[in-house]
């Protein structure tokens, strides 16, 4: 099921992770997923979304866009398993983690639950928070989620 | 004649439905029609201005700071710090205050209803099909075929 080839593996050297959750690396993909009126499509993927959704979110929008290559949207993955389901099906992805001074401020790091929720909530305002501050607008949507 | 297929196959993308751009909304949230806005959400389309940075960022700090301490919901924070909404929980203005600048224009909208749920008619049938297609699923969207059972398709003429 991996399509991505040998040597490509070998290349990505150092914390891709922290390549995928840099400013520099948000920019590259607003430059190149935006319309011309500087609009980009998200979602957030990564908790309990199964773990197809990425590409078949890629697949609608692609479906549902007016230009047949770029559908101007990328995904924001929550965990680390997302980046790499992302990144294998071939969707453009931007990591939103924690840096370690705001996890050592957390009180209750290790309740799974809260912890879930406050991921969430993370990814939505701050991801969103540095991409207008770039001078994007965004457009998210996510999953239903009942209470 | 490229022009009239154009139009009949123009698919509309979500970014067509948005609220009139010549009234230039820094924020438009989907509507929840009076039911609970967590069941129903998950929508919204902010523009870059200073107005939505300002409230973003007061959005993004809020959550840093109390997100982790409760069970907070993040939608209900974000409908409980928008300028005159119907106020869902006094709470969170009183545990940071939050005084703009400029106030955010912002209004709830439909975004053509079907961007809602982007999986609830039907497409993710085809997409799963596809999937098994392109091998990136083993199995189909209906599952395995069963080896001991099969269907006669009967013409009827």
């Amino acid at each position: 099921m991996l399509d991505i080839p040998r040597g490509e593996i070998q290349q990505t050297s150092g914390d891709a992770f922290a390549r995928y959750a840099s400013d520099a690396h948000l920019l590259s993909l607003l430059r190149r997923q935006a319309t011309s009126l500087k609009q980009v499509i998200v979602t957030i993927i990564g908790g309990d979304s199964y773990s197809l959704f990425a590409w078949d979110w890629h697949e609608r929008m692609l479906e549902i866009a007016n230009e047949t290559k770029n559908c101007h949207c990328f995904v924001i993955a929550m965990d680390e398993i997302s980046v790499v389901l992302a990144v294998q099906q071939g969707v453009p992805v931007f990591y939103s983690t924690f840096s370690f001074d705001q996890q050592m401020l957390w009180k209750n790091s290790i309740e799974v639950r809260q912890h879930s929720l406050y991921r969430v909530g993370f990814a939505k305002f701050g991801a969103t928070t540095r991409i207008i501050q770039l001078g994007y607008s965004v457009m998210l949507s996510e999953m239903d989620v009942f209470w | 004649m490229q022009d009239e297929d154009c139009i009949d196959s123009r698919k509309l993308s979500p970014l067509d439905f948005l609220r009139n751009a010549s009234l230039n909304y820094d924020l438009q949230i989907s509507h929840h029609y009076g039911s609970h806005p967590r069941v129903n959400i998950g929508l919204f389309y902010v523009q870059s201005s200073r107005a939505s940075i300002e409230f973003f960022a007061h959005l993004s700090e809020f959550w840093l700071r109390f997100g982790k301490s409760g069970y907070l919901s993040d939608q209900r924070v974000l409908d409980a710090l928008l300028n005159n909404y119907d106020r869902l929980d006094q709470t969170y203005l009183q545990a940071m205050k939050f005084t703009p600048q400029r106030p955010l224009n912002w209004t709830t909208h439909d975004f053509g209803n079907q961007f809602s749920h982007l999986m609830t008619d039907g497409s993710a049938f085809t997409l799963f099909d596809q999937a098994a297609r392109f091998s990136k699923r083993s199995k189909k969207f209906h599952g395995v075929v069963h080896p001991r059972f099969f269907t006669v398709p009967v013409n009827h003429t």
